[in-house]
């Protein structure tokens, strides 16, 4: 029973966590972004 | 075209397609921003948090890591998780406090190696640089895209690794660090979320642990020999060799790729953070593939799986519960885990050439875009030997351990001692640390290569000296304390000490 916990939690630990990060992500990379249109 | 392992269909392989040549659009996007090398090789120094956890965790995991770790849970199950995978995980969390110092000691540092010269001069720089450049060539991630592209098309390994090595010069040589920090978070995203999926709904669909032992007893042929693959340190690995891949986990504090992220950082507080939050990720993606190599395992006990090879394991898993077009990202995320890692290690081996090598060394005074060149010459001598190696080693397990092994016994002591040493290092401490931990890895390797006896039971090559015996792996072992015992001992009899140029 605690392996098919863990495996569950650790999936969910696998495809929360890259979504939860995006949204952190997103908003530097479309600050960098804008930084490298105006450089252009 | 035959031993396809996985079929796959249209629509996955669209997925694929398209992941490509989103791959190099974005190379090319990144190319027209052309102001030298520290934009090219640094990303300016910006590099902001959630950046630099896409890019750390994706660049130090590709297929080794998938095809290796899952290859060990498949025969040792668990012991793949604790014994091997755990060590790396302490290091993670090591240096997570040790970045935000080296970010501090070092401002304008570019470069791993460039302590060690730093520190010692020109000739312990050269070797370090060799011993980065050697850790650096991409026979790992070659021989892992190759073996991909076989697995789902039948397409001879010679091909797929060399589309695997073109596809991933192109968006390094044009884009740079922009480029490859960019398309690492794209890859991080995708290569977590498929495994994490492929982990649940597999280990659902065949009915969880009570099934999966099932299926182990069958396989296996007892519920002992089943029950250890729940156990810790079980499995046919001696205990030397456990140990000897615990300690390749030291390759995680003097990781080049690392130190090029920590100093391409916006600040101390931005790696640290990228640190934390990475150990979680590396932590949950081992455990991922472990469990998916146990499942395979159980898969063909209840014959829902033919008989595959080890390495196989995975991707039959994979390709049996992953429905149409999860099963292309996750193909896609795969190859986004070799080519992330391929990306980096390409650009930190032009580097080597281009900065350690060229600037440093050669012409100090040499402008931006020259350096910019010589770093790309350098990623095309790396792809080449990258190449060249990938035709040349049978397992993907035996190339990390010695690429551990060089990194570690040359670049770990002096460069550690040298940056937080309170006494200036002398300098023939790191003249003799790192010529000897380089010779001797070189000539370990090359004499048990040719001099030493393949083991078919155990797939590695056994060294015997009179009486004992030695597997290849076991250098590690040997030379670091050695390296260890001689950079003191030359540093307390040592005189001459660098006069450091910043």
């Amino acid at each position: 029973m605690v392996w098919d916990v863990l495996c569950y939690v650790m999936g969910g630990v696998c495809i929360l966590g890259p979504l939860a990060l995006i949204f952190w992500y997103f908003s530097a990379a479309r600050a960098r972004l804008k930084d490298f249109h105006n450089k252009r | 075209m035959d031993d396809i392992v996985v079929s796959l269909h249209v629509i996955d392989w669209l997925v694929v397609m398209v992941y490509i040549i989103f791959m190099l659009a974005v190379g090319f996007y990144f190319s027209k921003r052309k102001e030298g090398f520290d934009e090219y090789f640094m990303a300016g120094r910006t590099l902001t948090a959630p950046l630099l956890v896409g890019t750390l965790v994706s660049t130090f995991y590709g297929l080794d890591t998938l095809f290796g770790t899952s290859e060990i849970g498949f025969y040792e199950g668990i012991s793949a998780f604790f014994a091997y995978s755990l060590p790396y995980t302490a290091l993670y969390v090591v240096m997570a406090y040790l970045s935000p110092k080296f970010k501090t000691i070092f401002p304008e540092g570019t470069t791993m190696q460039e302590i060690a010269t730093r520190k010692y001069g020109k000739i312990t720089g050269f070797f370090t640089s060799i011993a980065a450049f050697l850790y650096s060539t991409n026979t790992m991630e070659m021989m892992g895209i190759g073996f991909l592209l076989h697995l789902v098309s039948g397409m001879p390994f010679w091909m797929g690794t060399l589309m695997g090595a073109i596809i991933v010069v192109i968006y390094t040589w044009t884009g740079g660090l922009w480029a490859v920090t960019m398309t690492d978070f794209i890859q991080f995203v995708s290569m977590m979320i498929t495994v994490g999926i492929a982990l649940i709904v597999g280990w659902n669909a065949i009915g969880g642990f009570d099934r999966v032992m099932e299926g182990l007893v069958e396989w296996t042929g007892s519920r002992e020999a089943a029950g250890a693959f729940f156990s810790a340190g079980a499995g046919y690995l001696t205990p030397w060799t456990l140990v000897a891949y615990s300690l390749t986990a030291f390759a995680v504090l003097c990781e080049p790729a690392f130190f090029q992220r920590i100093f391409a950082s916006a600040g101390p507080r931005e790696i640290q953070k990228a640190f934390k939050v990475g150990v979680p990720m590396w932590l949950s993606f081992d455990w991922a593939v472990t469990f998916l190599g146990i499942l395979g395992a159980a898969a063909i006990g209840l014959n829902i799986l033919p008989e595959v090879e080890a390495n196989e394991a995975l991707f039959a898993v994979v390709g049996q519960y992953l429905p149409v077009g999860i099963l292309g990202i996750f193909v896609a995320g795969v190859l986004a885990a070799a080519m992330s890692t391929a990306d980096s290690y390409f650009l930190v081996a032009g580097g080597v050439i281009g900065f350690d090598i060229y600037k440093t060394m050669i012409n100090p005074k040499a402008s931006g875009d020259k350096v910019e060149a010589m770093t790309k010459i350098g990623i095309l001598i790396s792809a080449a030997l990258s190449l060249v190696l990938a035709f040349s080693f049978e397992r993907i397990m035996e190339v990390w351990v010695f690429q551990a092994t060089i990194i570690i016994t040359v670049a770990l002591v002096p460069v550690y001692f040298g940056a937080f040493s309170r006494k200036p290092p002398k300098k023939i401490a790191g003249i003799l640390s790192t010529f000897t931990g380089l010779v001797l890895s070189l000539v370990w390797y090359i004499w048990s290569n040719f001099f030493g006896t393949w083991s078919e039971e155990y797939g590695v090559y056994v060294i015997k000296i009179g009486e004992l015996e030695f597997w290849q792996e076991y250098g590690i072992l040997i030379i670091t304390p050695l390296v260890v015992l001689i950079y003191l001992i030359a540093n307390a009899l040592g005189k001459k000490v660098v006069e450091e140029v910043t």
